[in-house]
């Protein structure tokens, strides 16, 4: 395998010098004392446990565990996230666990887990060069996946035949290499595919005898809301009539055509399965196909259609092209996507519509054809989703609301049975609500900044600071996250800690210690030990209360008392967290020294100025970890193995030292069933009862083994277009210069100087309409808040007439304080890329 | 010191390029902040992160000019450490957008392309994917997207300064 590096990975070597790196652990005080409205003072790291203990004591004995929590990381080591995950979740016995990722991977997650029944992609990047078409869907590669965009072009360059589509709501880099770009308007991309799967039953393209052999056809409801709060106590007056549609819609036209319903009425459908948005049931074809018959050529170029300066013919003839390459037999096809899919309020939806497709036509699990969804974060994939530090997740795949999952990870964890709350805790987004409404005054961020990464900021930043909160922000440099913090926590930096990252093709990688952490800077999993010393069992492991709680076997609103049981584990109420969840006689067993550091340090055992242990919790813990998944079709190598010369990361399952390419394919996959060709062998989800389109049966619930589903989604309109006040259409994203929120990359002096600062980039009849020339300040206004920014008329980004784009790495130009909080309610990931603002002279 | 100190860069970008390189060199404590001093006082927040002031403000964005000089009227930049890609040091107007069909930098920068340009090193001439060690005359496809590694420069000052010692 050979890699390449974009210009951020070629700059990160000079990450760790910026000149304002974190050094010392920094407390808000006054006179002495920890004051909320005190300035940061440096304070040994004793006296910030100290003081971090203290304030979760106060907000544990008010609350219970969902008064306290952690926001995590997609960029959390494997390490790191598997300490968080058994810290909140065995130890505090709190779900309020919940990754950056959420804003990231969570629809790509649920989509997986809904219709394979197991997380992650079927194949990988291989596919690049296997297949013949690369089909584009909300992901602009050329900026946000630079070096698998170069292979893509490269196999462009060296074959005539080779095909580039880019779907997207703007024109972006992506679009310069692409043989067809098509523009078309937000959410409109579950039309098209209705539209493309119509066509391939049309057509008789439907490879039948795998779809007969392999597949079942599924719907669920459709009254789902857009993951807002129910009720509008704290939205501002402005954001009222937005929030209202969470329980009540008026349907669009279209809406009320594809429903079936006459679009020159005003139809008011009530919102009514927002309490389980992720229920569905098995469908006859029959239903499938009566579904898709409205997702006809004429209906959907005309809802689609996203530039109107384009000749209407052109657009429907590209869309033509664009089934034509799904439904010909003879061509692979590769289908990607990131951001624009899953931030998308039916994310999860429009996830299962790319595998409805790919299901359909067969291509799927196979050598250059499938449905991929590309992560963008190092460890999306390994951290935040395989090891489960979302707020439903345990390892491998495992929930906390299932009974059997929590035994398991019991047993695995040694904890006394009913220590795991089954009550889901709250996602990153709910965490910053109950901020505001007061049911969440403890939380510890780590790896991330996410008082700038989400949307409706104004909100968040205000509870942080207003309420009787106490915020800890571990990180690097400061953020804006550390200006609303209480406690700042200075963090050891990638090179400065060992660590394991797992990618979007199932690849693990890890890594040594190269140098070492300035000042008291230390490794986040150095902070999670040292913190975990400070709880006893008895602290946690007594009765709890639990607002909500309602599971079989649980006391309504309670979680047992389980010392009795832990005693009889050989614990006593003193033994402290550190003991019983990370120094346990197994890990001790790995120790340090070890021959495969090769001389490197290790910051977690060894601090400078603090006392050292006698185990490597890196290797303990991965190991301990992939406990979990080894014979469930997620086997991880050993740990040793991935630092051999010969091995450049390995991609899940590894059975018998040999990584997999592609899943679910008996040539590839060992977990495959001998003789079956494919075999989707997840295991959530796989009895379901039969229904019709608008319900699920009453009908015995039926196994469905190793079939994949092929969901039925109908276009559905955004909870927040455009009007006569609020006029453009607004999307974020990134740029290919910085990470995310750029708190390593912009002080890098080269690329701060190619990206300095973010742009409201727009069409430039739209500009001339306000009185706007190019580098005019204008200000960018929604019922949520007013940022201004420079404009672009000519930049890398060319929205059409009535869109608007906004990177979002620039904290001064602080664009989620505009965007929309609404999710997907089955992800409960917020849609960035649709809201509706307007664009005046500042 | 400084040569040192240099090598611990590498083999960090080593580190992460390709899981572990084979003859990766051990680790090298490295220093300009190991033993970063305290701050001597009290830090508001509003002078925390790139742009100081309160969450509440709504900075007007300074603005920012492309360096608009002309290819060859500028030396070339010099670059943080030996493996870092040359930034570009003239104006990329009439150059971008890159196409499939049209690649305005290699008008200069292709091997023997005749203008008083660097021309593609050999490592752009290789396709390391699947003819490592071969190198040929014309650019590799997989290095035909230029700005991927190498970005243009503005006039925005930064904001922090890096306290890597230029090589």
């Amino acid at each position: 395998m050979q890699a390449g590096l974009c210009v951020k990975g070629y700059a990160n070597a000079e990450i760790p010098y910026g000149a304002d790196r974190l050094t010392h652990p920094l407390l808000r005080m006054k006179n002495g004392k920890y004051d909320k409205q005190g300035d940061f003072v440096p304070v040994s790291w004793q006296r910030a446990f100290d003081e971090m203990e203290r304030e979760w004591r106060r907000a544990h004995g008010a609350l219970g565990p969902t008064g306290v929590g952690i926001m995590g990381s997609g960029q959390y080591t494997i390490q790191e996230g598997y300490a968080a995950s058994k810290l909140v979740k065995a130890g505090w016995r709190s779900n309020n666990l919940d990754p950056n990722a959420r804003h990231c991977m969570a629809s790509a997650v649920a989509a997986f887990m809904q219709t394979f029944g197991i997380d992650e992609p079927s194949g990988c990047y291989d596919d690049i060069e296997a297949t013949d078409s690369v089909v584009l869907w909300g992901a602009n590669m050329a900026e946000m996946h630079p070096m698998l965009w170069a292979r893509i072009v490269d196999q462009r360059l060296r074959r005539e035949s080779y095909r580039i589509f880019n779907l997207t709501t703007f024109h972006n880099r992506s679009s310069e290499a692409a043989d067809v770009e098509i523009i078309f308007k937000p959410n409109t991309d579950l039309a098209i595919w209705n539209y493309i799967a119509r066509e391939i039953v049309q057509r008789g393209a439907v490879n039948q005898a795998f779809v007969d052999k392999h597949c079942v056809f599924a719907a669920g409801p459709t009254d789902i809301g857009y993951g807002m709060r129910p009720v509008d106590k704290f939205a501002y007056a402005a954001e009222k009539d937005t929030q209202a549609r969470e329980t009540k819609i008026v349907l669009s036209r279209e809406e009320a055509h594809l429903a079936g319903l006459d679009p020159h009425l005003e139809h008011h459908i009530h919102q009514k399965s927002t309490g389980d948005p992720g229920k569905h049931w098995l469908i006859p074809f029959e239903e499938f196909k009566k579904a898709l018959e409205p997702y006809s050529l004429d209906f959907v170029a005309a809802l689609a259609q996203g530039d109107p300066d384009e000749p209407h013919e052109l657009f429907r003839q590209k869309l033509v092209q664009l089934a034509d390459q799904y439904a010909d037999p003879k061509r692979n096809v590769v289908s990607y996507w990131t951001m624009g899919f899953n931030q998308h309020t039916r994310g999860t939806w429009v996830n299962e519509q790319a595998y409805m497709v790919h299901l359909l036509t067969g291509k799927q699990a196979r050598p250059g054809a499938g449905a991929f969804s590309l992560t963008g974060q190092p460890s999306a994939c390994g951290t935040a989703r395989e090891v489960g530090t979302f707020s439903h997740r345990l390892p491998a795949d495992m929930v906390v609301d299932n009974a059997a999952h929590r035994e398991k990870a019991e047993h695995h964890w040694r904890l006394p049975a009913k220590t795991i709350n089954p009550k889901i805790g709250s996602h990153i987004t709910k965490m910053m609500r109950d901020l505001e409404d007061g049911s969440l005054r403890w939380l510890w961020v780590q790896v991330t900044n996410p008082f700038q990464s989400t949307a409706n900021a104004n909100h968040w930043i205000h509870a942080a600071r207003e309420k009787d909160c106490f915020i800890v922000v571990s990180d690097v440099y400061p953020t804006l996250s550390t200006k609303v913090a209480d406690l700042i926590l200075p963090s050891a930096i990638i090179f400065e800690k060992w660590g394991a990252y797992g990618n979007s093709e199932r690849r693990t990688q890890m890594w040594r210690q190269q140098v070492d952490a300035p000042g008291e800077a230390r490794t986040d999993l150095w902070q999670m030990l040292e913190f975990s010393k400070r709880f006893q069992l008895a602290d946690v492991w007594g009765t709890q209360k639990l607002p909500g709680l309602k599971a079989d076997g649980f006391e309504d609103g309670t979680l047992p008392d389980v010392m009795a049981a832990a005693t009889a584990l050989g614990y006593t109420p003193q033994s402290t967290l550190y003991d019983v969840l990370f120094a346990t006689p197994a890990n001790r067993k790995f120790a340090w020294p070890d021959p495969v550091a090769g001389g490197h340090a290790n910051a977690t055992v060894s601090p400078p100025g603090a006392a050292a242990i006698d185990w490597f919790p890196e290797k303990a813990l991965f190991e301990e970890y992939a406990g979990f998944g080894r014979g469930e079709g997620h086997d991880l190598a050993l740990f040793d193995v991935y630092f051999r010369d010969d091995v450049r990361g390995l991609r899940w399952p590894v059975v018998n030292g040999k990584e997999t390419a592609w899943r679910f394919n008996e040539a590839h996959d060992p977990y495959v069933a001998k003789g079956s060709g494919f075999d989707f062998y997840g295991k959530a989800g796989k009895k379901l009862p039969y229904g019709t389109l608008a319900a699920a049966g009453s009908g015995e619930p039926v196994a469905i083994g190793g079939k994949a589903k092929i969901f039925f989604r109908p276009y559905a309109a955004p909870p927040e277009s455009p009007d006569a006040t609020w006029d453009l259409w607004l999307s974020t994203g990134r740029v290919l210069e910085h990470w995310h929120s750029g708190s390593m990359t912009r002080r890098v002096p080269e690329l701060h100087a190619a990206m300095p600062e973010a742009q409201l980039f727009m069409n430039p009849k739209d500009a001339e309409a306000r009185g706007l020339a190019q580098g005019a300040l204008a200000a960018i206004e929604s019922r949520r808040g007013r940022i201004t920014a420079r404009v672009e008329l000519a930049g890398r980004n060319r929205p059409p007439r009535g869109t608007v784009y906004v990177p979002w790495f620039d904290e001064s130009v602080f664009i989620n304080k505009v965007t929309l909080d609404a999710t997907c309610p089955i992800s409960k990931e917020i849609d960035f890329k649709k809201c509706a603002v307007r664009v005046i002279k500042a | 010191m400084k040569r040192a100190l240099v090598l611990s860069v590498v083999a960090g970008v080593l580190a992460l390029a390709g899981a572990l390189a084979g003859d990766e060199p051990k680790q090298e404590t490295r220093d300009p902040q190991a033993a970063a001093p305290k701050p001597a006082k009290a830090i508001s927040d509003s002078d925390l992160s790139l742009y100081p002031g309160s969450l509440d403000a709504v900075p007007d964005p300074a603005g920012f000019s492309w360096n608009d000089d002309d290819p060859g009227d500028n030396e070339l930049l010099s670059r943080p450490f030996a493996l870092s890609p040359p930034r570009i040091p003239h104006t990329l107007a009439d150059f971008v957008p890159l196409t499939l069909k049209a690649n305005g930098c290699l008008d200069c920068h292709a091997l023997g392309a005749g203008a008083d340009a660097p021309e593609l090193p050999p490592s752009h001439r290789t396709d390391i994917r699947n003819r490592p060690g071969e190198i040929g005359t014309t650019v590799a496809g997989a290095r035909f997207l230029c700005l991927a590694c190498h970005v243009p420069t503005s006039d925005a000052p930064a904001p922090r300064t890096s306290r890597l010692p230029k090589p």
